[in-house]
């Protein structure tokens, strides 16, 4: 095995984000669904910090800390909205939002 | 290490001098997050209950920064040494006023839609939030901005789409939005983090430049760019990223279904815009590029792209609206179509010798698209109040007991159609004629056959109005006074620039841009 390089956190970084997307996809349910965001998010920031370790330049390091400060926004906003949804559907599971078609 | 007094005793007087210009250049977005803050005080402070006071102060603030917008003149970098956060130019000050006379006629709509949410002051709050991400989004030049402003401009559309929450169809359309639009921006999030790992830089210029290179060939540059589209389509409901549009805007409030399909997609489209703008390509790239030499032909396959992305976009929105009966929904459809035709004539921005004839008819297509959009938007919310009903069957006969109001209604629809005499059709034209001066010929024929095709669904109202008899029980739509004024202000625009452009079509679109400054 050789030393750890930028590859090798580009890859988990890649995974993580098809994880998130399949998490995306495959959930039914509204949480579920919301965790693969993070997911995803998680997966960005990997990219972001790994690039900046790797070359020296302070703007992905800069920029993690932005997505991770959004990405509480988001969750606020998401689970909010979510629970609102909750009140009126009775359910979580995203195959019961069907009020609206065509 | 210097620390920050340190700094400022050695460069004292350039820094403040910096500092001076940058304030004075962002104060339009500076004041509109003063707004949130006061808003927000104002909301606690206050009791609870419904009060005329939040749509006044919300109307004067939104007076007082497109005033800041217009006082501003020329061509200014926000930013310090060789970093620039901001460009503050003629098209970014045209795109913050038709974001902020959007957001002043969505709060008159929503003050006489005659519904009590009683949680007025929140909903300016949010308003003011979404202004100020548009705002901040119309001028950045850098990934970081960008990113903050574009986040911002989302969450509040979330938010303000399920702001009834009376309403399950709301509630519906606020929970799909807040789905589909996080992932949408978690795979723009991921193709950025690529871009920026690869680019090495943060500001659009210095992307651009590094994707132009001949020797940056790189797959993941490539993948990340396609990946960053899909961010701006999903904003600007552009194929394949259009799906969730229709719910949203039934769902949502009709005024915030007006704003959402004016402001959010003229602030994708700010932003989009002037990333193209900084790829140049001098008379357009002849030949396919072989896959390894993508990003040699950078700018061929980002048109070939776009234009796919439009033509898609146009028909998708045109055939999916024929067989709507709810005019809300039909609209949402309609705004797709349109999103498809301000797609093609962006894709003409990447060619330089019609790249700035392009600008300006997108432009100039966003403020008649204003005027247009949101007076319809604005008759919906009308049904929705008087008419309990946004079917076009609500309107049976209206136009023989309602002249004046049929007759507006009329003009709107044949103007979102491209119709002479009214100035969608000027509009339309501007946006076809770098398209046909490229020689794209067919491409402009999808746009022309597009637009008969939406003929159809835009005259069921007319139809419903005028050619069918009223019934004795047909319920009229209580607008007079105000309300009337909202109407016919929307719809005298139209027509005199659909008359007045007859006469020379460039000059009227070169006239509005020149009006706030700039290019």
């Amino acid at each position: 095995m050789g030393p750890l390089t930028l590859a090798h956190f580009l890859v988990l970084g890649a995974l993580l984000f098809s994880i998130g997307v399949l998490t995306v996809t495959l959930r039914r349910n509204a949480i579920g669904v919301l965790m693969g965001i993070e997911l995803m998010l998680n997966a960005c920031n990997i990219n972001l910090v790994a690039f900046s370790r790797f070359t020296g330049n302070i703007d992905g390091a800069v920029y993690a800390v932005f997505v991770v400060m959004l990405a509480a926004a988001e969750a606020a906003v998401a689970l909010a909205i979510v629970l609102h949804v909750f009140h009126h559907a009775a359910s979580i599971s995203t195959d019961d939002y069907t009020e609206m078609k065509g | 290490m210097s620390s920050l007094p340190l700094l400022l005793a050695q460069d004292g007087g350039k820094l403040s001098a910096d500092l001076m210009q940058n304030f004075g250049a962002m104060a339009p977005e500076m004041f509109l997050c003063v707004m949130v803050v006061v808003m927000l005080v104002v909301d606690l402070v206050r009791s609870k209950g419904p009060s005329t006071l939040y749509p006044w102060l919300s109307l004067g603030g939104i007076v007082v920064a497109a005033g800041l917008v217009i006082s501003g003149s020329g061509d200014v970098t926000v930013g310090y040494d060789d970093f620039a956060a901001l460009r503050v130019d003629g098209l970014g000050r045209l795109f913050k006023l038709v974001f902020l006379a959007a957001a002043a006629l969505t709060v008159l709509f929503i003050v006489r839609s005659g519904r009590k949410y009683g949680r007025e002051g929140e909903f300016q709050v949010i308003l003011f939030g979404a202004l100020a991400g548009m705002c901040y989004l119309a001028s950045a030049t850098e990934l970081i901005g960008f990113y903050v402003a574009f986040e911002l401009v989302s969450y509040t559309g979330y938010l303000m789409a399920g702001y009834r929450l009376d309403s399950a169809k709301g509630a519906e359309a606020a929970g799909k939005y807040v789905i589909f639009g996080s992932v949408a921006s978690a795979v723009m999030l991921f193709g950025i983090t690529l871009i920026l790992g690869f680019a090495g830089t943060t500001s659009f210029e210095g992307i651009v430049d590094v994707l132009l290179a001949a020797d940056a060939g790189v797959p993941a540059l490539w993948v990340g760019a396609t990946f960053t589209f899909a961010g701006f389509a999903y904003k600007a409901a552009a194929f394949p990223f259009q799906f969730w549009c229709p719910d949203v805007y039934e769902g949502a409030p009709a005024p915030v279904a007006g704003f959402l399909a004016v402001a959010s997609k003229a602030a994708a489209f700010a932003i989009g815009l002037r990333i193209l703008a900084l790829v140049p390509v001098a008379g357009g790239v002849v030949g396919t590029p072989e896959l390894g030499q993508l990003f040699a032909h950078d700018a061929a396959f980002l048109e070939k792209l776009l234009i796919v992305a439009s033509v898609c976009t146009m028909t998708w929105g045109n055939l999916a609206a024929l067989r709507q009966t709810n005019l809300q929904r039909m609209l949402a459809y309609s705004s797709i179509a349109h999103a498809g035709y301000l797609l093609l004539a962006s894709s003409m921005v990447l060619r330089t010798d019609v790249a700035t004839d392009a600008l300006m008819a997108i432009g100039f297509y966003f403020l008649i698209y204003l005027c247009m959009n949101l007076g319809a938007f604005w008759i919906v919310t009308m049904m929705r109040r008087d008419l309990d009903s946004v079917d076009v069957t609500a309107l049976k006969g209206l136009g023989w007991k309602q002249p004046l109001l049929g007759t507006c209604f009329v003009i709107m629809l044949v103007s979102l159609t491209g119709l002479p005499p009214t100035a969608g059709f000027v509009g339309k034209l501007l946006l076809f004629m770098p398209v046909i001066h490229e020689g794209f010929y067919l491409f402009a024929a999808i746009g022309l056959v597009n637009g008969a095709v939406s003929l159809y669904y835009y005259a069921k109202p007319m139809r419903e109005m005028f050619l069918k008899k009223p019934d004795d029980d047909t319920k009229l739509i209580d607008c007079v006074g105000g309300d009337m004024a909202l109407v016919v202000a929307l719809t005298v625009p139209l027509v005199v620039l659909g008359v007045y452009g007859w006469g020379d079509l460039a000059s009227v679109a070169r006239d509005a841009v020149a009006i706030v400054g700039g290019r």
